[in-house]
C-alpha cells in the first residue's frame, strides 16, 4: 500500500503541476505508465535468461508439449537460476541457458520445489545480474504487475501488464496477477513498476499437484507467481540440491467442508507424526504457530505453506468442553508408512479370576514368534512393559500397537514367583491360524450340542430389516462373548439354509463364547442396499448394550454378496468391527487404514473355480501391501460354505483376533 | 508527526490522486478521443461461412477516403456476397474483393463511398515491447448494424518473427509481428486493427494461430510496414500477384553426417537426443576432435533436440558450406567447426567435383 500511494501521488502531483489542461495531464499519465512498464522490464530484463531443452516426452497426458525456449531468472550472481517445474515436466535430456548477453552455458536441475512448482539450476558462470526483490510488504492487490519471459526469443523479453489481483491465493503459496501468464513466462519473473522482482511465474491450481496442472488456466486473466521473498528463504535449501515436499502431519478431519468445518481430527494415522506426538481423535486444533484457526481450510493453508522437514506448532484442545489444552511441535513429513501392526505372538486369558483381576496371563504362545524364540511361557503374567506397568490385557495391547517401529520391546515377566526380563522385537502380523488352541480358561466347557439354539428377534421402528440374535444357553454376563454377523447372499437365507448354518455353528460359541448375529436385508428379495449399514451398525450396539460384547473379537461375516456388505460393515465401523470373514465374495474392498487402537484382521475363502478369482487375488495383494493380515482359505469347486473342518479353523482365527 | 497526522495526509493525497486517476474527465478523455477516432475507420465483414463452427464474420478496415478496405484473406470473402457495415450502420451489400496476397494473407476490398474516415498507411508508426495499445475488432460477431467494434487494451509483448524458419504450422507469413498482451485473436477478430494510445495505426489482428513452439495461442498483429506496400499496390492497381514467398531453399547437395563423419545414436524415439555414437577415423569430426557421447546442441546455432532435427539443419547447408556445431560433453559446451572433404572416396556422392 505505501509503494502504490507514494508513486500514484507521486504522478498525480507530477501530472497536476505540469499539466495546463486536464487532458493533457490524462494522456500524460498514460505515457508515463506505459514508458515506466518498459523501464521496469528493462531493468529486470538482464538477469531473465532464456532456457532451451532438449531431448523428452512430447506430451503430459493430454497436454502437447512445446520445444520452444522458456524462461528463468537468475538468483544469485553465481549461477543459480529459478524456473517452472512445467518448464522440465517432460524431462528433458539435456538444459541450455542463454544469457541476456548471449553466452550459452549448460545447466544442471539442482534441486525442485514440488510445493511451488519451482526449479533451480546451475550454470557454470559468475558475476550475473541479480534483480533486486521487492519487499512481503509492498506486494498489495491493485498495484501493477510486470509478467516477463523469453519464450519466443532468447535475445528479447516478452512482456505482459497487469495488476496483482490477489495475495495469499493457493493455500497461501502465490501472489495472483491479471497480466498474461502462459508458457510463454512461466520461470520468468513479476515486477513491480519499479523494475523489483515480486515473484517468479508458475502454473498453480488450488487442488492438483501434477506439473502441468493450472496451465490450463493459461492466458485468462488468472495467474500465479511464487514470492520472491520466500523463494530467497528457501533458496539456502535448494542450492544443498534439497528436494522440497509437502509436508504432512497425518491426521484427517471430521467432516468433509474444509471452509466450514472446525478442526477436529477424525483420524490420527498411526506412526504419522500428529499420532507420535499424541493427538487423538476429537482433539480440536486451536491454534497453529500462535494464530488462532477456526477452519479446516486455515490448518490446511498452513501446512501447504511449509514443507516436509520444517515444523508446525500446534494448540489443542481436548475433551468434552475443551478445557484440557496442550502444544505440540509437530515435524512435517513427506510420506506416511502405512501401519505394521507389532506382534510378539501371544494370546492372553480373558476372563480367568487371574484375568478379571487384570493380571495378564500367557494363555498361548505362537509356535516361532519373538515371545516362543525368547521363551515366554503358558502361564507367565506380563506385568511391565519398557519399564511401564501393565494394568491389563487392553494395556498391553495398546502399548504393543503404539510401540515406535523397529525398536526392541521390554517385557517384564513373573513366571512362578521370579521376575523374569525378555526383550524382543516383534514380528509382522501371522496369516496362519494356530492348528490347535487351549480352551480360553474361564469361559465355559461344551455343553450339551444337541439342544436347539434358541433365537432373540432385534428390529427397530424405523427399519424394514429384521434381525435374529443366537446366544448360547451357556452365556454368562461374567464372560464377555465374541460377536459373529453373519450376513446373507442375495436372497436371503431360507429357513432351513440357516437353522443348519446356526446348527453347525452353536458347538463353537458354546466353547469359545460366541453370540450369532443374522441380520437380514430390508430391500425385496434380500437385495442388500447401503441404508441396511445404518441398521447393522445400530443392532450391534443393541446387542451390546444388552449382552457382554467382548470388543475384540467382532467379526463382520459375509456369504457371496454378503461379503460386500460385510467389507463395508468394517470400514463404515472400525470402532465396533476387528474383522472380515468372507467366504465366495465377488470382491475385496479396498484396504481399512488401521491404528493402533483399532485391529482389522481379514479371512478370505474362495472356491477354487471361482469366476472372481483374479479380482480376489488382486485385493488379497492390496490388503498385503498396507501390511494387513489375510488368512486364504481355498475351498473344493463348487461349495458353497465351509466344512466342518474349516469353519472350526475359522473359529480358532476368530479366538486369535485379541492376539499381542 | 502523529501517527493521525499520516493517515489523514494518506487520505488526502488519496482523494486527490483518485479525482486524477478516475475521475471521468481525466484519465478516460484522450483515450476516449483514441477510441472514437478509430472506431469510424473500422468495418464488419459478413461473407461465406456460418457452418461447422466457421464464423461467416470478420473485422477489416479503411485505409482509403473512396472506401478501399484492409483485411485478412480468409474464406469469409470466398463469396459473390461480402457485406461491409460501417460503424454508423451504413451497410454495403456488394463489397468487391479487389485482390488479395497469399503471403500476407491479407485482402483489399471496395465500397463505394468517398469522404470515408480512414488510417493512413503512410503515417503508421512503429512500437516495441510495453507499448501500450488498444485492438479493434469485430470479434465473436457481437457488434451488428451500428454498434461500434470491441476494443481490447493490453501492450506489445515483444516484437518477433511470427513462427519459424520451418514450422510445423504452414503460414506463409513468417515475418515480424506484434505479439500483444490481450486476448485480440478471436474469431472474427482477424483483419481487426492495432492502434496506439495517440490512435496510431500499429498494424492488422492475424488469425486465430498457435505458436509452433511453445503450442500456445497467439494474440498478434502483423505490422503496417509489411502491409503497405502491397495494400497501395492493389489501390493504385500496381498489384501483380505473387506466388507464397518461396521458402530457403535446399540444396542440390547438402551436408550429411556421413559427410562430416558423425555417427549418431540408433533414433527410435520421437525426440531421441542427438548423441553421437561413433567417429569416423580422417573425418573431418575426428580432426576436430568431436567424441562419441557428446550431444549435438546447435547446428550453425539453430536448437537441435532430436537427431531428426540434426539431419533436417544439415539438409539445409551446402556441403561446400562449413558447419558449425555446438556440442554438450559432460557439463562443457564445446564449439566445432566442421567441413565436408572435398573428395571423399566413403561416398559417392562426395566424390564429385565441388565447384
Amino acid at each position: 500500500m505505501p509503494v502504490r500511494s507514494t508513486l500514484l501521488a507521486a504522478i498525480c502531483f507530477f501530472g497536476a503541476a505540469n499539466a495546463p489542461g486536464i487532458s493533457h495531464a490524462a494522456e500524460d499519465l498514460s505515457l508515463r505508465e506505459e514508458a515506466a512498464f518498459r523501464a521496469a522490464a528493462a531493468q529486470v530484463s538482464p538477469s531473465v535468461v532464456a532456457i532451451e531443452t532438449v531431448g523428452g516426452l512430447d506430451t503430459l497426458g493430454e497436454l502437447l508439449v512445446g520445444t520452444g525456449p522458456t524462461g528463468g531468472l537468475v538468483v544469485s550472481d553465481d549461477g543459480y537460476i529459478i524456473s517452472s517445474t512445467f518448464n522440465f515436466a517432460h524431462k528433458p535430456a539435456s538444459i541450455i541457458v542463454s544469457l541476456n548477453d548471449g553466452r550459452r552455458a549448460p545447466a544442471k536441475l539442482v534441486a525442485r520445489d514440488e510445493v511451488r512448482k519451482l526449479v533451480l539450476l546451475k550454470i557454470d558462470a559468475q558475476k550475473l545480474p541479480v534483480a533486486q526483490t521487492a519487499p512481503e510488504s509492498d506486494i498489495a492487490v491493485g498495484i501493477w504487475s510486470i509478467a516477463l519471459g523469453r519464450a519466443f526469443e532468447p535475445e528479447k523479453p516478452n512482456v505482459s501488464v497487469g495488476i496483482i489481483s490477489a495475495v495469499n491465493r493457493i493455500w497461501g503459496k502465490a501472489i495472483q496477477t491479471d497480466a498474461k501468464i502462459s508458457p510463454a513466462n512461466y520461470g520468468g519473473p513479476l515486477v513491480d513498476i519499479r523494475g523489483r522482482v515480486l515473484g517468479v511465474l508458475v502454473p498453480l491450481s488450488p487442488n492438483e499437484k501434477e506439473d502441468q496442472s493450472g496451465v490450463e488456466w493459461y492466458d485468462s486473466g488468472i495467474g500465479f507467481a511464487v514470492p520472491m521473498a520466500h523463494i530467497e528463504r528457501i533458496l539456502p535449501r535448494l542450492k544443498k540440491g534439497e528436494d522440497l515436499k509437502t509436508g504432512l502431519i497425518g491426521v484427517s478431519f471430521r467432516g468433509k467442508n474444509v471452509y466450514a468445518d472446525p478442526p477436529i481430527i477424525a483420524r490420527a494415522r498411526a506412526n504419522s507424526p500428529a499420532y507420535l506426538a499424541g493427538l487423538r481423535k476429537g482433539d480440536r486444533i486451536r491454534a497453529v504457530e500462535g494464530k488462532p484457526v477456526d477452519l479446516q481450510v486455515q490448518v490446511m493453508e498452513a501446512i501447504q505453506s511449509r514443507y516436509a522437514g520444517d515444523k508446525l506448532r500446534v494448540s489443542i484442545a481436548r475433551g468434552p468442553d475443551g478445557k484440557e489444552t496442550f502444544d505440540r511441535e509437530l515435524p512435517l513429513v513427506d510420506h506416511l508408512d502405512p501401519y505394521k501392526r507389532p506382534f510378539l505372538g501371544l494370546l492372553a486369558e480373558r476372563s480367568s479370576p487371574a484375568a478379571n483381576e487384570g493380571k495378564v496371563v500367557v494363555r498361548y504362545v505362537y509356535e516361532d514368534s519373538p515371545a516362543a524364540l525368547k521363551g515366554i511361557k503358558v502361564g507367565d503374567v506380563v506385568q511391565a512393559i519398557n519399564g511401564a506397568a501393565i494394568k491389563d490385557r487392553d494395556a498391553l495391547r495398546l502399548a504393543v500397537a503404539e510401540s515406535e517401529a523397529g525398536k526392541p520391546l521390554k517385557l517384564e515377566l513373573q513366571r512362578a514367583g521370579e521376575k523374569v526380563q525378555v526383550e524382543l522385537e516383534a514380528a509382522p502380523q501371522p496369516e496362519t491360524v494356530p492348528a490347535k488352541l487351549p480352551q480360553a480358561a474361564g469361559e465355559p466347557a461344551a455343553g450339551d450340542d444337541g439342544a436347539e439354539p434358541k433365537g432373540v428377534s432385534v428390529k427397530f421402528a424405523e427399519h424394514k430389516n429384521e434381525c435374529k440374535l443366537y446366544v448360547p444357553e451357556t452365556y454368562s454376563e461374567k464372560h464377555p462373548h465374541g460377536l459373529v454377523l453373519l450376513l446373507h447372499p442375495e436372497g436371503g437365507f431360507q429357513d432351513a439354509e440357516l437353522a443348519a448354518l446356526v446348527k453347525q455353528w452353536m458347538p463353537h460359541c458354546r466353547r469359545d463364547g460366541l453370540m450369532l448375529l443374522v441380520p437380514s436385508a430390508a430391500g425385496e428379495e434380500g437385495k442388500w442396499a447401503a441404508a441396511d449399514l445404518e441398521f447393522i451398525g445400530k443392532v450391534i450396539d443393541r446387542v451390546a448394550e444388552g449382552y457382554a460384547v467382548d470388543p475384540g473379537r467382532v467379526v463382520a461375516h459375509g456369504v457371496e454378496e454378503g461379503s460386500l456388505v460385510a467389507l463395508r460393515t468394517a470400514a463404515q465401523f472400525p470402532e465396533r468391527i476387528r474383522a472380515a470373514a468372507v467366504v465366495n465374495s465377488p470382491s475385496l474392498a479396498a484396504p481399512i487404514e488401521e491404528d493402533p487402537a483399532h485391529s482389522i484382521a481379514y479371512y478370505v475363502a474362495t472356491v477354487s473355480d471361482f469366476q472372481a478369482k483374479t479380482r480376489i487375488v488382486a485385493g488379497i495383494e492390496l490388503l498385503r501391501k498396507q501390511f494387513l493380515p489375510v488368512t486364504v482359505r481355498e475351498l473344493p469347486p463348487q461349495a458353497n460354505y465351509l466344512d466342518a473342518e474349516q469353519l472350526s479353523e475359522l473359529v480358532r482365527w476368530i479366538d486369535t483376533l485379541d492376539r499381542i | 508527526m502523529t501517527n493521525a497526522d499520516g493517515t489523514f495526509r494518506r487520505a488526502v493525497l488519496f482523494a486527490a490522486c483518485f479525482l486524477f486517476a478516475t475521475g471521468g474527465a481525466l484519465e478516460a478523455a484522450p483515450l476516449r478521443e483514441v477510441i472514437r477516432g478509430a472506431q469510424p475507420k473500422i468495418v464488419k465483414i459478413q461473407g461465406a461461412g456460418g457452418y461447422r463452427g466457421l464464423e461467416a464474420y470478420q473485422s477489416g478496415f479503411l485505409f482509403s477516403a473512396d472506401g478501399y478496405i484492409l483485411t485478412v484473406m480468409s474464406y469469409v470473402l470466398d463469396t459473390d456476397y461480402i457485406t461491409v457495415t460501417l460503424d454508423n450502420g451504413r451497410k454495403f451489400e456488394e463489397a468487391k474483393l479487389v485482390a488479395s496476397d497469399p503471403r500476407l494473407e491479407l485482402a483489399v476490398l471496395k465500397i463505394d463511398g468517398s469522404e470515408l474516415p480512414h488510417f493512413d498507411l503512410a503515417a503508421a508508426t512503429t512500437a516495441d515491447s510495453g507499448t501500450r495499445v488498444l485492438a479493434f475488432s469485430n470479434m465473436f460477431g457481437v457488434a451488428v448494424g451500428d454498434e461500434e467494434a470491441s476494443v481490447l487494451h493490453g501492450v506489445v509483448s515483444v516484437v518477433t518473427k511470427l513462427n519459424a524458419r520451418r514450422g510445423a504450422f504452414a503460414t506463409p507469413y513468417d515475418g515480424p509481428a506484434y505479439i500483444v498482451d490481450a486476448m485480440t485473436n478471436n474469431p472474427g477478430a482477424a483483419g481487426g486493427a492495432l492502434v496506439d494510445y495517440r490512435g496510431n495505426l500499429l498494424g492488422m489482428l492475424g488469425k486465430e494461430l498457435r505458436h509452433t513452439q511453445s503450442n500456445i495461442w497467439l494474440n498478434f498483429a502483423i505490422p503496417t510496414s509489411e502491409l503497405r506496400e502491397t495494400a497501395e499496390a492493389i489501390r493504385t492497381g500496381k498489384y501483380v500477384r505473387r506466388a507464397p514467398e518461396e521458402r530457403v531453399a535446399k540444396p542440390d547437395q547438402p551436408q550429411t553426417l556421413d559427410l562430416l563423419g558423425i555417427v549418431l545414436v540408433p533414433d527410435v524415439l520421437e525426440r531421441t537426443p542427438p548423441f553421437i555414437d561413433a567417429v569416423v577415423p580422417g573425418s573431418s569430426a575426428a580432426m576436430s576432435d568431436v567424441r562419441p557421447d557428446d550431444q549435438i546442441l546447435f547446428i550453425n546455432n539453430r536448437i537441435t533436440q532430436s537427431c531428426a532435427a540434426v539431419r533436417n539443419e544439415l539438409d539445409f547447408i551446402h556441403r561446400v558450406d562449413p558447419v558449425k556445431a555446438t556440442l554438450l560433453r559432460g557439463q562443457e559446451l564445446i564449439e566445432v567447426t566442421l567441413r565436408a572433404p572435398l573428395r571423399s572416396s566413403t561416398s559417392a556422392a562426395a566424390a564429385e567435383k565441388t565447384p
